[in-house]
């Protein structure tokens, strides 16, 4: 065992090296464990799990060890999900699903209990008794916009976001004069996009290419859509083409099915 | 049919961000602080339906997401969850991810009962999965619940 203090001094290789031989996981990818294969490329691993919520759930992992979803690139999550798309579809034509959650435990108080990043892939049945819908949270509507503006400058940033889309979707940044009668009122209107939408605008004229959220005018989001999906558009987009083209072939369910006959 | 999802994504306050394949808003019925949900734009009921790049898409998207929240809102964790299907706990006919922010001691229950199973269970188990016409011989009115049509008609027809 290594003390905490031997784990601060070690480079980010040699940490990375110490949590692979360390990690349940990564023993089950490299074969010293034994596990139940379902389906194996060279970069994913899908196996029973051995606690299962339901008999037919599904562990699917990358075979590198990552800890938490954020550290992925996009390219092996594009691979991981894809995979637990067409683990899912298996599911659902076997007698073990009629329907399947797809969970991500990111960060032990989310549940995760091994340092492994693994998507599962649970088989459902009506009234089997397993719950993932939790009760909803009593989160007011004005927490609901208040979080969302928490969020704000960050999307603005990591996604692009042009300044007047941001306005467009009715964020309220700290750089933008947010006074407080007003943001009341777009509340309100919030709760109830398709009431009255006039209101706000003739109440502060003066502010309305500012401040007007564009969800509160129907009649005038239309023809604004072109431009609202042009402008957040690029980045993503961009993303979109770093994903390299994933190989059908190599999930293929019949060639899956014979795998291991 | 109208899609109470596909009319919601149209006209909201709630929006985060939105390109030409997805849109992401803050759920209106949250299950915890600061709840996200991502949607494709086009009416897809089930993960089975979307296709790869759309996948690679939305899942980049989520994953963006959702170190947002780790970053802005101070959470220690988030799940992820799709429920995939009316079984599953799917609400609407519209497939949607959900990212949940989580902190320790928030009093949510995301946890499930693990079932205890042989290894001869677990082999058939195996076996099943991996030959599933070989599943449908043998129990064919089980299989008759999961063809994926009837299932489809049953959540195009579901009232939300």
């Amino acid at each position: 065992m290594v003390t905490d203090e031997e784990l601060k001094n070690m480079s980010p290789e040699e940490v990375a090296k110490y949590q692979e031989q360390n990690c349940i996981f990564c023993q089950i990818i490299s074969g010293k464990i034994p596990s139940k294969k379902i389906f194996e490329d060279e970069s994913v691993l899908a196996i029973l799990d051995i606690n299962p919520a339901n008999p037919g759930h599904v562990l699917i992992m990358p075979k590198k060890h990552y800890g938490m979803m954020p550290q992925i690139p996009d390219a092996e999550l594009a691979h991981l999900f894809i995979t637990a798309k067409k683990i899912s579809n298996i599911l659902l034509n076997s007698s073990y699903a009629t329907a399947t959650n797809t969970f991500i435990a990111n960060g032990q108080a989310a549940g995760q209990k091994a340092p492994h990043f693994m998507i599962h892939v649970i088989p459902r049945l009506e009234n089997d008794g397993v719950n993932l819908v939790p009760k909803e949270s009593t989160t007011t509507p004005e927490e609901i916009e208040a979080l969302k503006n928490t969020l704000g400058p960050k999307i603005k940033e990591v996604f692009n976001v042009p300044d007047e889309v941001m306005q467009r979707f009715g964020y309220v940044l700290p750089n933008v004069d947010a006074r407080p009668e007003e943001k009341s009122a777009h509340e309100t209107g919030k709760e109830e996009p398709q009431q009255e939408p006039q209101q706000e605008p003739q109440q502060e004229p003066q502010q309305e290419p500012q401040q007007e959220p564009s969800q509160q005018e129907p009649q005038q989001q239309e023809p604004e859509k072109s431009d609202e999906n042009e402008t957040p558009k690029e980045k993503p987009r961009d993303s979109g083409e770093t994903v390299p083209p994933i190989d059908d072939e190599e999930i293929d369910i019949d060639k899956l099915s014979n795998l291991f006959k | 049919m109208e899609c109470e999802t596909c009319e919601f994504i149209k006209n909201n306050g709630l929006k985060l961000i939105e390109d030409e394949h997805i849109v992401a808003y803050m759920s209106p019925r949250p299950m915890a602080k600061g709840h996200m949900i991502v949607v494709p734009k086009n009416h897809y009921p089930i993960f089975e339906n979307i296709p790869d790049e759309l996948v690679a898409h939305i899942f980049s998207v989520v994953n963006k997401l959702s170190t947002i929240a780790f970053e802005t809102l101070g959470c220690q964790g988030t799940n992820i969850l799709i429920n995939n299907g009316l079984s599953a706990g799917q609400i609407g006919a519209h497939f949607q991810v959900n990212i949940i922010p989580r902190k320790e001691n928030d009093g949510l229950n995301l946890e499930w009962q693990p079932k205890k199973q042989s290894e001869d269970e677990f082999a058939k188990i195996l076996d099943n999965i991996l030959n599933p016409m070989k599943t449908s011989k043998k129990e064919p009115d089980v299989m008759e619940e999961t063809d994926e049509e009837n299932y489809l008609m049953k959540s195009l027809r579901r009232i939300p």
